[in-house]
């Protein structure tokens, strides 16, 4: 039993609880979005189960095929792999155990909600970390895809198809995810250069960088607040919402044209309280 | 900025946010479109301040967005008691703010700082004097008083702004960055006490 914990205490970082608790919060609110009140509770915490495994087994692969380049990297180099602290083929096969776990069980709840899981699944690891991530700056796009597949599974789960909604909840994430990487290799350019990286900030400068991150931003804001709409959120909570758009919006016209540190990490950082008090929003005012 | 700073600035963030959801239900659609927007500038402000540093409320632009505080706040209870003269009451609140807005890009500050007196004088003004009054005439409840209490928080805080801004300053720029949040989530709190449905008889 000591040994099962000090294992999960082990592998805890490279699953980034934080990022994968945030996914997890997506695919409950795109699944409460379409079958609220809860019926089943058996069904929510599958769908939780199955989300937490696939998602911790891709971070774990894509840690695991990112170990060099981590290993160049100030900001990385003390993960336990590039340290040395775990064994990468043991990582390896855990995270594939875990990917494949979670997708039985996703198949197991219903065959379209796998589906949308392996799509996820694939587009994070084999797209973008092992094909393009080295490749072009605009593998961040797939990052993007891959991150909004947990909220567009938990929708279909409610729903029983890929519905509009579902696709702009999808598209509210997928243009959420580019504030958080665009923003983290602005902070870490020189990090992201000595392991090789192509970002935006080394292929169209910083200015254009900015840009894209104002408007990812609006872009998510406005996603989010449409879905809202579309699925009929309760009116306060929608209010709540579109306030917390407005100040999205203007934070990011701020950084577009008073471009700073301190506003682009507070941008970043009020993306991410957004995403999470919207998807809180969407749970508790669904209808 | 200092821990217990950021909880009050948290605080802030959270009775404005439970306003917006539930505390303005049950008003017409006007009021609680004015009233969101009032409680959203608390809202977005305190999660700013907490984000970026209290200093933001410094910049020009920060000063542009807290002037719709007492604008919605007023224009909100002006639309829900005196609903004969709403059109007219907007209508001066509206043109006034456009032209601090121009006066600001424009950069004409004495211009914008007359606009701008003008602008929290009278929205101030009916905030702070309309529920005394129809507390006199039996109309309202006691409770209602929370939005002159909440709108003399706010005159303190933008008073003593306005007083540094000018070169003037009652108190230090620190005395200040550290009172302010008390002062928001005072003022915050006064509001929701005050406004809401079945405050008025």
């Amino acid at each position: 039993m000591i040994a099962i914990f000090s294992k999960v205490k082990q592998y805890w970082p490279l699953i980034k609880s934080l990022q994968t608790g945030l996914l997890i919060l997506t695919g409950v609110a795109g699944y409460v979005s379409a079958r609220c009140p809860i019926f089943n509770l058996g069904d929510l915490l599958s769908l939780i189960g199955s989300l937490f495994l696939t998602v911790s087994g891709s971070t774990v692969l894509n840690m695991v095929w990112d170990r060099d380049i981590d290993a160049r990297m100030n900001r990385t180099k003390r993960r336990p792999l590039p340290a040395g602290v775990i064994d990468s083929r043991e990582a390896w096969i855990i995270g594939l155990s875990l990917s494949i776990l979670g997708l039985l069980w996703a198949i197991y709840l219903n065959w379209l909600f796998a589906l949308v899981i392996f799509a996820g699944l694939f587009t994070d690891v084999v797209v973008y970390t092992i094909w393009l991530k080295r490749r072009t700056a605009w593998s961040i796009l797939w990052g993007g895809i891959s991150g909004g597949m947990p909220i567009l599974a938990g929708r279909v789960l409610g729903v029983g198809a890929v519905d509009g909604v579902g696709m702009l909840f999808m598209i509210g994430i997928l243009f959420w995810i580019p504030t958080h990487i665009l923003t983290f290799s602005i902070k870490y350019a020189e990090d992201y250069a000595s392991a090789g990286i192509p970002t935006f900030p080394s292929s169209y400068g910083v200015n254009r960088t900015r840009l894209m991150i104002a408007v990812s931003s609006l872009l998510s804001a406005a996603s989010i607040v449409i879905s809202g709409i579309l699925m009929n959120l309760t009116t306060g909570y929608l209010r709540l919402i579109i306030v917390l758009a407005v100040g999205l919006t203007g934070l990011a016209m701020g950084s577009m044209f008073n471009a700073s540190e301190r506003i682009n990490f507070g941008l970043f950082k009020y993306a991410s309280l957004f995403m999470m008090t919207s998807m809180f929003m969407v749970i508790l005012g669904a209808r | 900025m200092e821990q217990i700073n950021k909880v009050l600035l948290l605080l802030v963030a959270i009775v404005a946010g439970i306003q917006i959801v539930s505390g303005i239900e049950g008003l017409g659609t006007i009021p609680i479109a004015y009233h969101t927007v009032s409680y959203g500038i608390f809202l977005i402000s305190a999660i700013f301040m907490i984000l970026l540093g209290v200093d933001i409320i410094e910049h020009d632009i920060a000063a542009l967005a807290a002037s719709l505080l007492p604008l919605g706040f007023s224009m909100g209870l002006v639309g829900e008691h005196m609903r004969e003269y709403h059109l007219e009451y907007s209508s001066l609140i509206s043109v006034l703010y456009a032209g601090l807005f121009i006066q600001k890009l424009r950069g004409q500050k004495k211009m914008a700082l007359i606009l701008q007196v003008l602008l929290h004088g009278i929205s101030g003004l009916m905030l702070f004097i309309l529920p005394i009054i129809l507390l006199a005439q039996g109309h309202a409840e006691s409770s209602f008083l929370g939005v002159s209490v909440g709108t003399g928080f706010i005159a303190i805080g933008g008073m003593a702004l306005g007083f540094l801004k000018s070169g003037k300053p009652l108190l230090t720029k620190n005395q200040i960055y550290t009172l302010f949040p008390a002062i928001l989530l005072l003022s915050v709190l006064a509001y929701s006490v005050g406004i809401g449905p079945g405050q008025t008889l």
